[in-house]
């Protein structure tokens, strides 16, 4: 027993060291004012009210959950078309596993730029192919539709997330036996079919994980908001288009108030922990473990 | 057992505590006063290291300088820190945090305001009596000066805006190069002249210093009262410049959409391209056009009176900064820095490149009036910077205000909110912050 409390000691130390202590410390930073020089000052509730009466955080709310209605969905169907094309025995097919993952393993910043050039709205791609059609201009994530801006971002999310989401999958997919699908075919079951009542049930449980990650990812969001979204070298994301990481990260590190970034991220959490439970809460209707 | 593991957890804890303490305790920030028995010709032979913080590292300050700094003070051990010039500064606020920062660093004017304001800046003011002449340097040498007299930093450099022009874009059109008694109305009527389907006449940022707030002054507002608690946006001559502004850009259509601008990589590249027939070009933007386009046939001119019948020169300096809870002999050792860095030949050797705007030191201007890279008149900066100059509006809320009323400004450039409209959000925004941070 002695040994066992030795044994883990480190993770333990490490778990209130690294986890625990920041985590109650950041309860405590989000009732005071703290520049991070100078010791904090308890205000109470006071940022939490600020955040919560202002228009800000309801945008970088209503942004994330906007992103998220697009991403998640989008990502998990796309990645289960792929995942089944992809577990075929076809000539090449490494190749094409290959290919669906590259954007994965792309930095974000490379993606970002090269995104930024395809949205240009005078001189960029998309809308050239679009001028063929007749169609066009688009301002992309220049427009002035907030929803048009996070809609863009949401495609290249999903442009460069859908090749992750696809392994996983067609993991999954690997470990469904291939005699329930014999005996589906023997009794007659079409492609479709076998799809729909026998692949998308057995992978449901992948299916719901793939949805809880996208879910994280979502409230995660950062990266692709920062650095599509800034003006050449301003550092700026307009309210209207903001989301909750960058609120919190330009409370903390643009305005040094840290008491605010922790209101935030505390608020952020609550939301997150909200949509988790909303999605345990539907699991047992259409997740079907074996 | 229990009580074994109870120890255990106590020691973590405080551990923990000590760990994450916010730095080392609180000293007299900002009061320090030097050893008068210091000077900088008999430098002390006690060793020290000493932490130099450098944005964007020797392609802002020449290397030469921290060379003949090694020179001179063999005792010291430099130790650089540098990082690009935007996360230098995220850095920095982290490394305050942990009670390390570097132990002399520079950054930008509102930056300097900041962090003088909670107390991470020693005051200089005593160093300044001890070992320099005011007389030697222009009146930067106080740019950081607060209302009770403190300084907080140094200028590294300092940089004024002017207008920019491509004399080839205005020979083409015959049109005459600008002169120094010209108006905002001349430089708005050239640049309807060479604004064609490729070009436009005039580009600016969509950020304080070389966009909105020359507009705001042009027309005799302010963003701030002179006490720098009050927002002014509501002024009529406020919004009258922010109007003048949105119409260069969307009635005009002399001033490009942001995707255009974009689209070169910002403002300065697009006018290195020969993409735009005039620029509000600060001091700095000549490293980047120059390089860019060295062949780039250009001048310019001192800023245009504007329609309140004066003329104003928006005047940045980013300053070297000493911690105020570094180590009192390290406190000493950065100072040497700054004074080897603003000593006649550190002066002539950055003056020789002038990366980052013109030197402080008025021996040091003379020299950069005279050399010979582009831009040739360069009496128009360091002219308008002598006569006309207008700082930042730098108070402890800067970042925060400038950061939310950029935001704003953005809108309106891109056409999304009228000026009017934007001055009203602005009005309401910049206040709350001010009343925020008294």
């Amino acid at each position: 027993m002695r040994w066992g409390w030795l044994f883990v000691s480190p993770y333990v130390a490490g778990l209130l060291i690294f986890f625990l202590y920041p985590v109650l410390y950041s309860v405590f930073l989000s009732f005071t004012r703290y520049d991070m020089f100078n010791p904090p000052q308890w205000v109470g509730l006071q940022n939490w009210l600020e955040v919560l009466q202002g228009p800000v955080i309801w945008k970088a709310l209503r942004n994330v959950l906007f992103f998220g209605v697009i991403f998640v969905p989008a990502q998990t169907v796309l990645a289960c078309v792929f995942s089944v094309w992809l577990n075929q025995r076809l000539r090449g097919i490494k190749f094409f596993r290959l290919l669906y993952f590259l954007p994965v393993i792309t930095p974000w910043v490379g993606v970002a730029l090269v995104w930024q050039w395809i949205y240009n709205p005078q001189f960029g791609i998309l809308n050239y192919l679009f001028s063929l059609m007749g169609l066009g201009p688009f301002s992309y994530t220049m427009s002035t539709n907030w929803w048009a801006v996070v809609g863009c971002i949401a495609l290249v999310n999903i442009w460069k997330g859908v090749g992750y989401v696809t392994v996983i999958l067609l993991a999954g997919l690997q470990n469904i036996s291939n005699d329930v699908m014999e005996a589906a075919q023997i009794d007659g079951a079409g492609p479709l079919r076998r799809f729909l009542h026998i692949t998308i049930p057995l992978l449901s449980p992948t299916i719901f994980m793939v949805i809880i990650l996208g879910t994280i990812t979502t409230f995660q969001i950062f990266d692709p908001f920062y650095i599509m979204l800034t003006t050449a070298g301003t550092s700026i994301v307009n309210n209207d288009v903001t989301v909750l990481n960058v609120l919190i990260y330009e409370n903390a590190f643009v305005y040094g108030k840290l008491g605010t970034a922790t209101a935030i991220a505390w608020i952020a959490f609550f939301f997150v922990a909200l949509v988790t439970l909303v999605q345990r809460r539907m699991e047992s209707r259409w997740v079907h473990y074996a | 057992m229990k009580k074994a593991l109870s120890l255990l957890l106590a020691a973590v804890l405080l551990l923990a505590a000590a760990g994450c303490s916010a730095g080392p305790a609180p000293s007299t920030a900002g009061t320090a006063t030097p050893d008068s028995s210091s000077t900088s010709t008999t430098p002390a032979a006690e060793p020290v290291t000493l932490k130099l913080g450098l944005p964007n590292g020797d392609t802002l300050t020449p290397a030469s300088i921290l060379e003949s700094f090694k020179k001179a003070y063999p005792h010291y051990t430099v130790e650089v820190d540098e990082a690009p010039w935007a996360d230098f500064k995220t850095k920095l606020q982290t490394q305050i945090a942990s009670g390390n920062p570097p132990d002399v660093f520079f950054t930008d004017s509102g930056f300097t305001a900041s962090i003088g304001a909670k107390g991470a800046a020693l005051d200089l003011k005593p160093f300044i009596d001890r070992d320099l002449n005011a007389d030697d340097y222009s009146a930067a040498l106080f740019a950081a000066q607060d209302a009770e007299g403190r300084v907080w930093g140094i200028p590294h450099a300092v940089q004024g805006i002017a207008i920019a022009y491509n004399k080839t874009l205005f020979d083409q059109a015959n049109v005459p190069y600008p002169t120094d008694d010209w108006t905002y109305q001349d430089m708005f009527d050239i640049a309807q002249k060479l604004t064609t389907k490729d070009n436009y006449g005039l580009l600016t940022d969509v950020r304080i210093t070389q966009g909105w707030l020359p507009y705001i002054l042009s027309t005799g507002g302010a963003p701030l009262d002179e006490t720098r608690t009050k927002a002014m946006f509501s002024d009529p001559k406020t919004v009258e410049g922010v109007k003048k502004w949105y119409d260069s850009i969307h009635t005009l259509g002399i001033t490009p959409p942001r995707s255009w601008l974009e689209s070169f990589g910002g403002y300065a590249q697009a006018f290195a391209m020969g993409r735009g027939a005039m620029l509000v070009m600060q001091a700095g933007n000549a490293t980047t056009i120059n390089t860019t386009a060295p062949d780039l046939n250009y001048d310019i001119v001192m800023m245009p009176k504007g329609w309140d019948g004066q003329r104003h020169v928006v005047t940045v300096a980013n300053n070297w900064i000493i911690f105020s809870r570094s180590d009192a002999k390290v406190q000493e050792a950065a100072w040497d820095w700054i004074e080897h860095y603003l000593g006649e030949q550190a002066q002539a050797d950055y003056a020789a490149v002038c990366p980052a705007g013109y030197p402080i030191r008025k021996s040091a201007l003379e020299l950069v009036a005279n050399a010979d890279f582009k831009p040739a008149n360069k009496a128009a900066f360091i002219d308008g910077m002598d006569l006309y100059s207008v700082t930042l509006f730098e108070n402890s809320s800067w970042q925060e205000w400038t950061t939310e009323t950029n935001k704003v400004m953005l809108d309106m450039y891109d056409g999304k909110i009228s000026a009017e409209d934007a001055c009203n959000q602005l009005q309401a925004t910049v206040q709350k912050i001010l009343d925020a941070n008294p």
